[in-house]
């Protein structure tokens, strides 16, 4: 051992006792210019000697305040037993029941003196754990930005795919969290650990999944060993309905897509566990047909359900509804509509019909119909409608074949033009973009003369990007400091960090708009140079368009 | 005044994932005062890791300083070899040893603090005693008398020094978390290739910087201010830098718009840009000076 470094018990003791935490102020006056002077000689030296005893100084702390954390290099993952410590809260996973910590966040604890990792019951280094740990999915120029942020405050965590404004509307991502718990539930005989795999394959594939499915491939049929509820993860319990292996009374039902599923035996989820009670029960089960995880994948991915292994025309023959006795009447080209009475018993209570109901269609069209489209109609002024204004004043005309619109339509034109003085305009190859007709106002002829659409937020979400083909990966997911934070369900980050090196090509205008993902959060670029952080961000700009009321 | 060494024992750098980091404190001290080599340190201050106005180690060297080192022969690149998977006993007692030994040191350290403490003290206990007993004696019987009472308070004098203090358990032991790894000196490591230059933007950068180093100056990153390098007359702590150094090959073509950019930030920022390049083995220098018509 390098007797320089280590300190002897009375070292350490002093050291503890009598450590200074404050930080030397950065600042002052620089000199102006090199002139060999005794007074900068001076300073240059007190300076060199405070960095001296600065950076002398060495790492001490009791050893109850140390959490104790193991290091797995197969994983690249860091484990602990106890917890302590306030980080628990905002850092880490939980696994099979095993508390881990990704290799960046147990290298910021060492670094600030909270944590302390074994491996083969030695304690590491700083410089061992740098060496170690900085090899499967970060890297040291990763680490480095989420050190930075760390220091100042912020909640970092590595990248997660949110979901989409769609899945939250129709509650999806409800579902997944729930059956991706359920998954970390089941545990295999030999303690494969696949959730950790994803994770680890989230990053490196630096591909963005979006949404929330789960490929379908990277489940592998797992037999059931002891459920996993801890009292981190928020499960609720009551939602799945418990079952065992002989199913075939509970029966599950699910909408999805507008089938009705009754419960195959293949969509039978065995051993589901329900609420703590029966964790005992469940534990002696060793079940030896594999679970059908199948159906998890209904939950997490609509589009997947059609690829499932049943057929659906085996579940339609199920259904509850037999088509041949309903009825849809027909209501084209005829003046009256006879519609059946339909079944009581699909009727809510209360509501009588007479026996058969018919209608007349013109009747019924009259009144209910929409206002047509009238140009010349002054009414229509205040109404705003989703074409534009110059639409109105287009000439109609009817034909009945494409050469007969034509020609119609370049006669009318040439109509109107004859009576305006500036139809000299029209007459050579090159005409202008807006007739004179169009001056109803600024605004109109300035969207008319659009032939280049504004670029604006709504476009951006409206594509809808299938895979990050650029090269820039977004690496974490920034959030403010709060205390409600809390790791399960983080919600949406703050920031979004994406990190480059100096001596990398500057992103172009492609790469900065798919990045910014969807849901507007900002996406900051970390330019790394040895060890100095940077960072830079782009912001959409609409220029405003200058209307003035005419 | 800055440390000259006398011994010509190399330093060590260390590759860690195509990075070089010095972790030595003495070693990081002698590149700054003695070779002028700046460096960057990246990690948390141990006195206060939250916080990033003062870092603290590893340094972090830029790859145009380690090839500068190596070539004039300052230093040595080491890479550490792995951990490996077996149990190295002799380590492992070694360590054991150690926190042993450390805490069996460290308990009558705490005892003396603690008896410190109490002596520091010893008034208020004693106050606290006797109010503690006439609390009791109020309570209880009043058969006790006052010779009595003179004896128990000469005891008190006594009981205060023989306080028992309880030895401290192992979890309250102070121990030291490295920064710097201890096993070096046993620890094989593998001398490496180390490759840079090997582009010829990067052969022209190191270039420059070498002949800019043997000036006697001190070189910082310039990505801040648009350039490749920062140059200081004297130590970047105490002088502002004078020059953006901008390295360019000598027969490139410049745009007016790039040399207008340059001009204009020089003077924004009050430092001369200086443009870089190599002719014939030679490194030209030309500065931009950004002026009106008058």
């Amino acid at each position: 051992m390098n007797s320089n470094i280590v300190l002897s018990g009375s070292e350490l003791f002093k050291n503890h006792l009598t450590c200074d935490h404050s930080v030397p102020q950065k600042g002052g006056s620089k000199e102006i210019e090199f002139d060999g002077s005794w007074m900068q000689a001076k300073r240059l030296s007190s300076y060199y000697e405070e960095r001296h005893s600065l950076l002398k100084e060495q790492r001490t702390e009791k050893l109850g305040n140390l959490v104790q954390g193991i290091w797995n290099p197969e994983k690249y993952l860091i484990e602990f037993e106890r917890e302590m410590g306030k980080f628990w809260s905002n850092m880490g996973f939980v696994d099979h029941k095993r508390k881990w910590l990704f290799p960046e966040e147990a290298l910021f604890l060492m670094e600030s003196n909270m944590l302390e990792v074994t491996y083969n019951d030695i304690p590491l280094s700083i410089e061992e754990a740098y060496n170690e740990f900085m090899s499967h999915g970060i890297n040291l120029e990763e680490y480095q930005v989420y050190c930075h942020l760390r220091r100042h405050g912020y909640l970092v965590r590595r990248h997660q795919p949110l979901a989409t404004d769609y899945e939250v509307s129709i509650k999806l991502n409800q579902h997944v969290t729930k059956s991706r718990k359920r998954k970390r539930k089941k545990k295999e005989m030999n303690r494969n650990i696949d959730i950790v795999d994803e994770n680890i394959n989230h990053i490196t594939d630096g591909v963005c999944e979006e949404g929330l499915s789960m490929p379908v491939e990277k489940q592998r049929k797992k037999n059931e060993e002891e459920c996993d509820i801890t009292e981190d993860d928020d499960v609720d319990d009551d939602f799945f309905v418990s079952s065992d292996k002989k199913i075939s009374s509970k029966t599950r039902t699910s909408d999805i897509c507008g089938f009705t599923i009754d419960n195959n035996e293949e969509f039978i989820e065995e051993g589901l566990i329900c609420d703590k009670n029966e964790k005992n029960q469940n534990k002696s089960k060793q079940f030896n047909n594999p679970v059908e995880t199948e159906f998890d994948s209904l939950h997490c991915d609509i589009n997947k359900f059609c690829s499932t292994k049943t057929s659906p025309k085996s579940s339609l023959e199920q259904t509850k509804w037999d088509f041949s006795k309903i009825i849809f009447p027909n209501i084209a080209n005829t003046d009256y509509v006879t519609v059946n009475v339909p079944l009581k018993q699909y009727l809510p209570e209360g509501i009588r019909i007479e026996e058969s109901c018919e209608f007349n269609v013109l009747e019924h069209q009259s009144k209910y119909s929409l206002p047509r489209f009238d140009p010349v109609n002054p009414n229509d002024k205040d109404l705003h409608f989703s074409y534009a204004d110059w639409v109105k004043t287009k000439t109609t005309v009817s034909a009945s074949n494409w050469k007969e619109y034509k020609i119609k339509l370049k006669k009318a034109q040439q109509c109107v033009e004859k009576d305006s003085p500036a139809d000299i305009l029209w007459q050579g190859e090159v005409t202008p973009l807006t007739r004179p007709e169009d001056a109803t106002s600024a605004a109109n002829i300035l969207s008319k003369l659009q032939v280049i659409q504004v670029f604006d937020e709504e476009i951006l979400k409206r594509e809808i990007p299938t895979e990050l083909a650029s090269s820039f990966k977004i690496s974490f997911d920034v959030f403010l400091p709060d205390a409600k934070f809390k790791k399960t369900d983080p919600g949406k980050p703050n920031h979004r960090v994406c990190i480059t090196r100096s001596t990398d090509d500057v992103p172009n205008l492609k790469d900065i708009h798919e990045n910014t993902l969807k849901d507007g959060v900002p996406v900051h670029w970390a330019v790394l140079d040895n060890g100095d952080v940077a960072f830079y961000s782009f912001q959409q700009l609409n220029l405003p368009i200058d209307i003035t009321i005419g | 005044m800055p440390m000259t060494s006398l011994i010509s024992v190399k330093m060590s750098l260390f590759v860690t994932h195509g990075k070089v980091f010095v972790w030595d404190t003495d070693d990081v001290m002698k590149l700054r005062e003695d070779y002028r080599i700046v460096g960057n340190l990246v990690g948390s201050l141990p006195r206060a890791p939250r916080q990033n106005i003062q870092l603290g180690l590893p340094l972090q060297l830029a790859p145009d300083e380690v090839t500068l080192l190596l070539e004039k022969g300052f230093c040595e690149l080491l890479e550490s070899v792995k951990l490996s998977s077996q149990i190295d006993d002799d380590r492992l007692k070694q360590f054991t040893d150690m926190r042993q030994t450390s805490y069996q040191q460290q308990i009558p350290l705490f005892i003396g603090e603690r008896r410190k403490e109490i002596n520091q003290h010893r008034h208020k206990i004693i106050e606290g005693k006797k109010a503690k007993r006439q609390k009791l004696k109020q309570d209880g019987e009043h058969d006790e008398n006052d010779e009595h009472d003179s004896i128990e308070e000469r005891e008190d004098d006594f009981n205060i020094d023989d306080i028992a203090i309880p030895s401290i358990k192992p979890e309250q032991a102070i121990v030291q978390l490295f920064t710097e790894s201890p096993w070096k000196s046993r620890m094989t490591s593998i001398h490496k290739e180390w490759q840079y230059p090997e582009s010829d933007s990067d052969k022209l950068r190191y270039a420059v910087f070498k002949d800019l180093w043997e000036k006697k100056y001190y070189l910082t990153s310039g990505t801040k201010f648009g350039g490749d390098f920062l140059v200081y007359p004297g130590d970047p702590a105490l002088f502002h830098s004078f020059y953006i150094a901008v390295c360019i090959p000598h027969h490139d073509k410049l745009t007016a718009l790039e040399i207008v950019t340059l001009g204009r930030l020089g003077a924004t920022v009050r430092k001369t840009v200086i443009l870089c390049s190599i002719c014939d083995n030679e490194v030209y220098y030309t500065s931009l000076q950004w002026t009106g018509i008058t």
